[in-house]
C-alpha cells in the first residue's frame, strides 16, 4: 500500500526538497514525513507543509505516493517522481543519483 | 485601495457606483458609472453636473465611447481581473491615441507594481493598488528601465526616434 | 552581425538590475511564488524537475564567438559543464541556482546576450533561417528584418500580457528552413515585380495540443508598414483572443473561429489608426541595422577549389561528411557548414562547456568568427572557405563534432522530455539516443537519405513532432510511457502535418516501428526517391498496413 510525503523544489536552488514535519525540507526523500494514503491524511500533511512562512523555501508543494522498497526504503510510484528522486536518466552523473543506485545518502 | 498618481498615495474622491447603485443625490458628486450602465442611460448622465467617470471591464470596447461622451468624461478605469489579463493595455492606447482621451487613466483590478511601467506606457496615469505603506517602492518601479524600443502615448522618447533624430526634431517643432 | 548601441545595452543591464531586485524580493517574502512565477518566466527562468532552468535567447540564432565563448563560461561556472541548444535556437542551462540567476543575466549582458521574453505569453524570441545573408538563393537577408522584429518586441508595453505565448518566424529564401507556416506569426520576405521589398504575413499556424498550417493574411505588405501591422495583428489577438481556456488561446484559435478573412478585415481596421504612424520603419534605421550585417571581407575565390575537390575524392569519410554538412554559399569559393549536435547515442543538441570553446576557436580561424544555431539543434559556421574544408572536417572530428548525418535518421531533434521537464508526460532524449544507435551505420543512414525525426515528450510539442517526416510522441498510458507515431509531416515549404500510422506504442517497441515504417520506405521506393516523396506518391495505407501487421502495440 502506498503512502504519502509532501514534496517541492527548493527556493534557492530549484533542487528536490521533501517536507519532513516541523517546517523543515529536506534533500533526502527518506527523511520525509510520512502519511497513510487517503485524501484527508494527505490535505492534512500538505496544509501542515504549508503553513508559516514555507514559501520562503520550499517551491509549489504537492503530494506523491511512495513505497518502501525490500531494504525499507522509499521509492515513489510514478515514473516522473523516480527521475525526479535521481536525476535525468541520460545523465547518471548528475541529479540525487551521484548520491547511490537509489537516489539518497547510503 | 490606496490610490497613486503622479507617485503618490493621494486621497481617492470618486465615488464608485455599481449597476444597482441609486445615482448620486448630489448632482455635483464625482462619480465612476460601470460603461454598460452608462450607455445604457447615456441621456440621464448628459445632465449630470460632476465629474464623470467610467468603469470599463476588460472584454469592453471602448471605440463605442464617442467624441461627445469622452468630452464629458474625465476619469475612465480600465480593470485587470487578474494580472496577467492584458486586455486593458490596449484598451487604454485605443482612449490615448485613437479617441485622443486626455482625462484620467486609471488602473484597477489586480495591478502590480512590476506591471506600472508597462501601464503608464500604455497611458496609465492613476493606480489603485494594494499597499500604501510601498509607496516609495511603487514609484521607484517607474523608473526601473530608462529607454523602450516602442512609441506609445505617454509621450517618452523612443529608441528609434533618438537614433534618427527624429526626436530632437519633433522636440525643436513643439517649441 | 548586429551589435548593441548604447540603447540596446542601457535596456538589457537595466532588465537584468530589475530582476535581481525582483529575486530579492521573492527571497524577502513581499512577493510570492505566484507572483513571482511571470517575473521570472518573462526573463527566461523556469523551475524543472530538478533545478531552474535559464534559458537563453539566441536571437535569429546567430552568434559572435565572443558570445558563443561567454555561454561557455556560463556552463562552466554557473551550470555543469554543458548547454542544450533548443528548437527555437536559443540556449537553455538546466542547473543554475535562482541566487545567481541576476549575475549570470549581468554577465550575458556583458556580451550583448538576455533571457528576456524567452518565457511568458508574450512575444518570443524571433527565430529565422539560421542561413541569412549567405546561402545562395537568398531573396533578402532576414536577420535585417528580424533585428527590426526584435527590438519592436522587446518590453513592448501592451504586448507583454497576451492570452498565451507569440512566436515569430522570418525567412528571406524560397526553401523554408525557418517552419513560417507553423508559427503564430511567419513572415516572409520576397520582392515585387518593382523590384520593392515586402513581407508574405502567414498568421495563426502552430503545433502543440491542435495543429494549424497558417494562413496568409498578407501577400505583400510593404517593408515599411511591417512594424505598424504586426502591431495590428497582436492588438486583435491581444483583445480578442481566448483567455479562459489555455489550450485554447494561441492566436491559430481566434484566427480558426473567425476565419482569416474577419481577421484580416479586424487586423486592417485596427490599422487605419496606425498606419503611417510613429511605427513606420524609416529607411535610415533600416540602413543602419543593414549595415552590420553587410558581407563580411570575403576573399575573392575560384568557384569551386581544386585542393577540396581532390580531398572528396580521396576521402571517402571526408566526402560523406561533405555530402550532408555542406550548403552553397553565395560567396564564390565559400561554404556554410553544418556542424551536428547529434553524435550517435549523444544527447540532441547538447553541448559541453569544452565544445563551445573549441566552436569559438574554430570560428574565429574559419568562419570570419561568426556561428549559427539552426533550430535543428545543429550548429552552423557560415562563413567558411573551401580550401579550409578538410583541415576544419579534421578538427571537428577531433572534438567529436563531425557527425555526418546532418538531415539523415540520426539527426533526431528531441525535446528535453521527462529527464528534465516539468511538462512532459514521457522521456524523449532516451529514444532519441535508441534510435541513434540503432541506425548508427553511416552507411546504413545515407543509404536511407534524407529522412527528418522529431520527437516530443508532450502534447506542446516542443520538437515539432507533427511537421516531422516521422514524429514520435510521448504520452502517458496508466503511469507508462507511450508513443504514437505520424509520417508525413514537413515544416517547409510545403509544410503539411503527419498522420497517425497505427495506435501507440510502449517504450520499448518504439524503435521496432521506426524500423518498419523505414522498412516499408526501402521496399516500396523508387530509384532516388527520398522518404517524405514516396510517403506524399503512396499515402499512408502501406505503411500502416505494415504498421499492423506487426501487431506492434502488443506487449514486447
Amino acid at each position: 500500500m502506498a503512502e504519502q510525503i509532501v514534496t517541492a523544489n527548493r527556493l534557492n536552488d530549484g533542487i528536490v526538497v521533501y517536507f519532513a514535519g516541523d517546517a523543515r525540507w529536506v534533500a533526502d526523500i527518506n527523511e520525509a514525513r510520512l502519511c497513510p494514503a487517503g485524501k484527508d491524511a494527505g490535505e492534512a500533511l500538505l496544509a501542515e507543509a504549508k503553513t508559516g512562512s514555507y514559501q520562503a523555501t520550499a517551491v509549489d508543494p504537492y503530494l506523491m505516493d511512495v513505497v518502501r522498497d525490500a531494504e525499507g526504503r522509499l521509492e515513489p510510484t510514478k515514473y516522473r517522481e523516480k527521475i525526479r528522486t535521481l536525476g535525468p536518466s541520460v545523465r547518471l552523473d548528475l541529479g540525487k543519483q551521484v548520491w547511490g543506485p537509489k537516489g539518497h545518502a547510503a | 485601495m490606496p490610490l497613486l498618481e503622479n507617485g503618490h498615495i493621494v486621497e481617492d474622491t470618486w465615488q464608485t457606483l455599481t449597476e444597482e447603485d441609486p445615482s448620486p443625490a448630489n448632482p455635483a458628486a464625482a462619480v465612476i458609472v460601470p460603461f454598460a450602465r452608462y450607455l445604457a442611460e447615456r441621456e440621464a448622465w448628459a445632465a449630470h453636473e460632476g465629474p464623470l467617470g467610467l468603469a470599463v471591464k476588460a472584454g469592453e470596447d471602448v471605440e463605442q465611447l464617442t467624441a461627445e461622451d469622452l468630452s464629458r468624461v474625465s476619469l475612465v478605469a480600465l480593470d485587470f481581473p487578474k494580472f496577467n489579463d492584458g486586455r486593458a493595455f490596449s484598451s487604454a492606447r485605443i482612449l490615448r491615441e485613437r479617441l485622443g482621451f486626455t482625462g484620467r487613466i486609471r488602473a484597477t483590478g489586480e495591478v502590480l507594481r512590476d506591471q506600472l511601467l508597462f501601464m503608464q506606457r500604455c497611458g496609465f496615469d492613476s493606480y489603485l493598488i494594494p499597499r500604501a505603506d510601498a509607496e516609495e517602492a511603487w514609484a521607484a518601479a517607474l523608473k526601473e528601465l530608462s529607454v523602450w524600443y516602442q512609441p506609445t502615448a505617454d509621450g517618452r522618447p523612443w529608441i528609434t526616434a533618438l537614433r534618427t533624430g527624429r526626436w530632437e526634431r519633433q522636440e525643436q517643432a513643439a517649441e | 552581425m548586429y551589435r548593441y548601441d548604447e540603447f540596446d545595452r542601457t535596456l538589457v543591464l537595466e532588465r537584468a538590475r530589475q530582476f535581481r531586485n525582483q529575486v530579492a524580493r521573492r527571497q524577502s517574502g513581499e512577493i510570492t511564488e505566484d507572483q513571482f512565477k511571470p517575473l521570472r518566466l518573462m526573463n527566461g527562468v523556469y523551475l524543472q524537475l530538478h533545478a531552474y532552468m535559464l534559458r537563453i535567447n539566441i536571437p535569429y540564432g546567430t552568434l559572435s564567438s565572443r558570445q558563443m565563448r561567454t555561454l561557455a563560461h556560463v556552463a562552466r561556472t554557473y551550470d555543469k559543464g554543458y548547454g542544450h541548444f533548443t528548437t527555437r535556437q536559443n540556449i537553455q542551462y538546466n542547473w543554475p541556482t535562482l541566487e545567481e540567476i541576476p549575475e549570470i543575466l549581468e554577465v550575458l549582458a556583458e556580451a550583448e546576450m538576455h533571457g528576456i521574453q524567452s518565457s511568458g505569453n508574450c512575444i518570443r524570441n524571433v527565430t529565422a533561417d539560421q542561413y541569412g545573408g549567405v546561402v545562395a538563393e537568398e531573396v533578402e537577408d532576414p536577420r535585417v528584418w528580424s533585428e527590426l522584429v526584435r527590438q519592436w518586441s522587446t518590453l513592448h508595453p501592451e504586448f507583454s500580457f497576451l492570452p498565451r505565448k507569440f512566436k515569430i518566424a522570418v525567412t528571406g529564401s524560397p526553401s523554408d528552413r525557418a517552419a513560417v507556416k507553423v508559427h503564430d506569426i511567419g513572415l516572409r520576405a520576397h520582392k515585387n515585380a518593382e523590384g520593392k521589398i515586402g513581407f508574405e504575413i502567414i498568421v495563426g499556424g502552430g503545433l502543440g495540443r491542435t495543429p494549424y498550417i497558417g494562413k496568409t493574411i498578407a501577400e505583400f505588405m510593404p517593408a515599411e508598414h511591417l512594424l505598424s501591422y504586426l502591431e495590428a495583428i497582436l492588438r486583435v489577438y491581444n483583445r480578442y483572443g481566448r483567455r479562459d481556456n489555455k489550450y485554447k488561446a494561441r492566436i491559430k484559435i481566434l484566427v480558426d473561429d473567425i476565419g482569416i478573412e474577419e481577421y484580416r478585415r479586424q487586423a486592417d481596421e485596427e490599422w487605419e489608426s496606425l498606419k503611417d504612424g510613429a511605427l513606420t520603419v524609416p529607411q535610415e534605421e533600416v540602413e543602419r541595422i543593414r549595415a552590420y550585417f553587410a558581407p563580411p571581407a570575403y576573399e575573392t575565390l575560384p568557384a569551386r577549389d581544386s585542393g577540396y575537390e581532390a580531398k572528396l575524392f580521396e576521402d571517402a569519410e571526408f566526402r560523406a561528411w561533405a555530402k550532408v554538412a555542406i550548403t552553397a554559399h553565395r560567396q564564390p569559393g565559400y561554404a556554410i557548414v553544418d556542424i551536428s549536435l547529434k553524435p550517435i547515442g549523444g544527447i540532441p543538441g547538447d553541448a559541453s562547456a569544452d565544445q563551445m570553446d573549441a566552436l569559438a576557436d574554430l570560428a574565429d580561424e574559419y568562419s570570419l568568427s561568426e556561428l549559427r544555431v539552426a533550430h535543428e539543434q545543429n550548429l552552423v559556421l557560415p562563413n567558411v572557405r573551401q580550401s579550409d574544408l578538410y583541415a576544419l572536417w579534421q578538427k571537428l572530428k577531433a572534438h567529436d563534432l563531425a557527425t555526418a548525418n546532418i538531415g539523415l535518421i540520426s539527426d533526431v531533434i528531441a525535446c528535453p522530455g521527462m529527464d528534465y521537464c516539468a511538462l512532459a508526460t514521457a522521456r524523449s532524449i532516451p529514444v532519441a539516443q535508441r534510435l541513434s544507435k540503432h541506425f548508427a551505420s553511416l552507411e546504413k543512414q545515407h543509404d536511407i537519405g534524407r529522412l527528418h525525426v522529431n520527437i516530443s515528450g508532450c502534447i506542446n510539442a516542443c520538437a515539432h513532432h507533427h511537421v516531422g517526416h516521422i514524429g514520435i510522441l510521448g504520452v502517458d498510458k496508466r503511469g507508462e510511457e507511450f508513443y504514437q507515431i505520424t509520417i508525413g509531416g514537413r515544416a517547409d515549404e510545403f509544410a503539411k502535418l503527419g498522420d497517425r500510422v497505427g495506435p501507440a506504442v510502449s517504450y520499448d517497441r518504439v524503435i521496432d516501428a521506426i524500423d518498419v515504417i523505414v522498412n516499408t520506405y526501402l521496399k516500396l521506393r523508387q530509384p532516388g526517391e527520398k522518404f517524405i516523396a514516396t510517403v506524399e506518391r503512396l499515402g499512408i495505407g502501406p505503411f500502416k498496413e505494415a504498421f499492423a501487421e506487426e501487431n506492434l502495440d502488443a506487449a514486447a
